[in-house]
């Protein structure tokens, strides 16, 4: 949907008639040029019509967004289908999103290595080229503003990375969320999340990167106080890594103990996270 | 405004003019519309951000008065609100009662809104008057979708209600929660940190409307991207419990949930909780005088 039906389509939800919105600021035919994506009008008289039934830009933008629909529909069919286990139905969307020619639809591109990035996570077989992969790493490299789109398809492909793209990448996105913070608060905690699980990542296979991004991550500005799961996975990861260089009662202790803080309180989902990473790293069930 | 804030994003994208105006808008448009000398299209001004790969959404936001970004009015009143600073907070809700009676809008009316339900948390004092409060109530019961506007009018201006107003508008929310996951993420969180404000707010009142909105609320398990809500709720029941029934057992509860926050490091926020526990339990949640 384009902007001016979109601007129809809120007008109509808060009940304005069109001729009670324009008046005063642009001519009825302009508005309904304008509602009917045939004509353009100026932001400033935007700004105003959305004024007239009390609704900022800013509110306007989101209401826009939403209808970027394909984007979360997609998002969500992935999820589900990793949620399920559902390998078959991933290795369909793999295929379906197959790109028509030289040059892939950027999200259509995105959900395709989505796909694999959870297909490897529950099979461990890798379902994209290395080409594809190398395509992905240099699109999200020349990101200038980091979005839920492309937040999204790193954390799910941090795993079919090498260590050094793991790094660059989660460098790259560390130096983009003390900027991203003020204006989009649950894309910030997406950006730390994806931080973390290049962090694990690189945990589990030992890398020589580990202690490289460690360094980058306490560089950065602390983390938002009230990202608790993030501030929980960073102390939970060091605790990990700490059992993993030297291996002993204290060091295995101190991994239960800070996982039981979670216990009586935590989502499931990050407590199974937390689990298979104690599993997968140290061979600890907790 | 609008103009500047155009010019500021592409400065710090580092782009030039040639750059941001490319096929979209002529260099010349771009540069007289940063000067704020004219307007531009919309078609054209989204043409040029995506050229800077900026989002109508972030622009947007740069360029609310109101809110989403640092220097806007409501991120001014939820700083001095967290800090807490009644003064600064009072100033702000004086400061937006005459702009709104200066102007009208149902922009300026939400900030107002906004700014004495906070500054009402704190001080237990409703600086609005009777007509609008009458507006916020009609104004929210008849909502058709909830947007940000109406979640964060509701969410901080709720302590301006009454009990019965509040549950009825929190159930109303809750059954709309879920639609608003499917396409807002944002929205989703600000959605359940409004409601775990109702349960705050019921708490704090001792009203018989408590049970209710939990019983609505069921044992939900809210996704880790939330965790700071999931975690409320978690906290808020156990101080349901402590309320109920004083024990040492059930305070103990109230008090390993606090105690997360200080072992994550998030002494802010837990100072908030030892308030909160404070404010919620009174005498049976034992603290030192501030």
């Amino acid at each position: 949907m384009e902007m001016g039906a979109e601007f129809k389509h809120l007008r109509e939800l808060k009940g304005y008639s069109a001729g009670a919105v324009s008046s005063g600021i642009v001519t009825l035919n302009r508005l309904n040029a304008f509602e009917s994506d045939e004509g353009d009008i100026p932001l400033d008289k935007l700004r105003a019509l959305l004024l007239q039934m009390g609704v900022s830009l800013r509110e306007f933008a989101h209401f826009c967004e939403r209808m970027e629909i394909n984007k979360g529909t997609l998002r969500k069919e992935l999820n589900k289908a990793y949620a399920a286990k559902d390998v078959n139905r991933l290795q369909a969307l793999f295929t379906m999103l197959a790109p028509e020619n030289q040059e892939p639809q950027r999200l259509q591109f995105y959900g395709r290595m989505t796909a694999a990035g959870a297909y490897y996570e529950l099979t461990g077989t890798k379902l994209a080229s290395a080409e594809e992969l190398q395509r992905l790493v240099d699109m999200l490299l020349e990101t200038v503003t980091w979005n839920e789109s492309e937040v999204s398809v790193l954390h799910a492909t941090l795993i079919l990375m090498t260590d050094n793209q793991v790094f660059m990448l989660c460098r790259e996105v560390l130096g983009s969320v003390a900027g991203i913070r003020p204006w989009n608060f649950a894309l910030y905690v997406s950006a730390w999340s994806a931080v973390m699980q290049g962090y694990r990542v690189l945990i589990q296979r030992r890398s020589n990167f580990v202690a490289t991004l460690a360094r980058q991550i306490d560089r950065t500005e602390p983390m938002a106080e009230a990202m608790l799961q993030n501030r929980f996975k960073y102390i939970f990861l060091n605790a990990i890594r700490a059992a993993q260089t030297t291996d002993s009662m204290q060091t295995r202790a101190r991994v239960r103990t800070v996982y039981g803080w979670l216990v009586p309180i935590g989502p499931e989902e990050l407590l199974a996270e937390a689990r298979k990473t104690s599993i997968d790293v140290l061979g600890l069930d907790l | 405004m609008l103009g500047s804030n155009f010019r500021k994003i592409r400065l710090e994208r580092g782009l030039t003019l040639q750059e941001a105006a490319a096929k979209a808008v002529s260099v010349a448009s771009l540069s007289k519309f940063e000067n704020e000398e004219t307007s531009l299209g919309v078609r054209k001004l989204t043409a040029s951000l995506h050229n800077m790969n900026t989002s109508f959404l972030e622009y947007a936001s740069l360029c609310d008065d109101s809110t989403g970004n640092p220097d806007s009015y409501l991120f001014r009143v939820v700083a001095a609100y967290r800090k807490p600073d009644l003064a600064t907070l009072k100033l702000l809700v004086d400061e937006q009662a005459e702009r709104y009676k200066m102007a009208g809008s149902e922009i300026d009316f939400n900030d107002l809104i906004s700014a004495a339900g906070l500054y009402c948390d704190l001080s237990g004092k409703n600086l609005v008057g009777p007509a609008e409060l009458k507006h916020l109530e009609n104004k929210l019961s008849h909502v058709q979708a909830w947007g940000e506007t109406e979640v964060i009018v509701f969410g901080n201006g709720m302590t301006l209600l009454n009990d019965e107003t509040v549950t009825k508008l929190g159930l109303d929310l809750l059954a709309h929660v879920d639609d608003i996951h499917a396409w807002n993420d944002a929205l989703y969180q600000d959605a359940w940190s409004a409601l775990m404000n109702v349960v705050d707010l019921l708490l704090a009142r001792h009203s018989d409307q408590v049970d209710r909105l939990f019983k609505a609320i069921g044992d939900c398990d809210l996704p880790e991207a939330i965790m700071i809500d999931h975690f409320r709720l978690r906290f808020l029941k156990d101080c349901y419990a402590a309320q109920k029934q004083p024990t040492a057992a059930t305070v103990a509860l109230v008090q390993r949930d606090i105690d997360f926050l200080a072992k994550v490091g998030s002494k802010r926020v837990h100072d908030q909780y030892v308030r909160s526990a404070i404010r919620l339990l009174g005498a049976d949640y034992p603290h030192e005088e501030a």
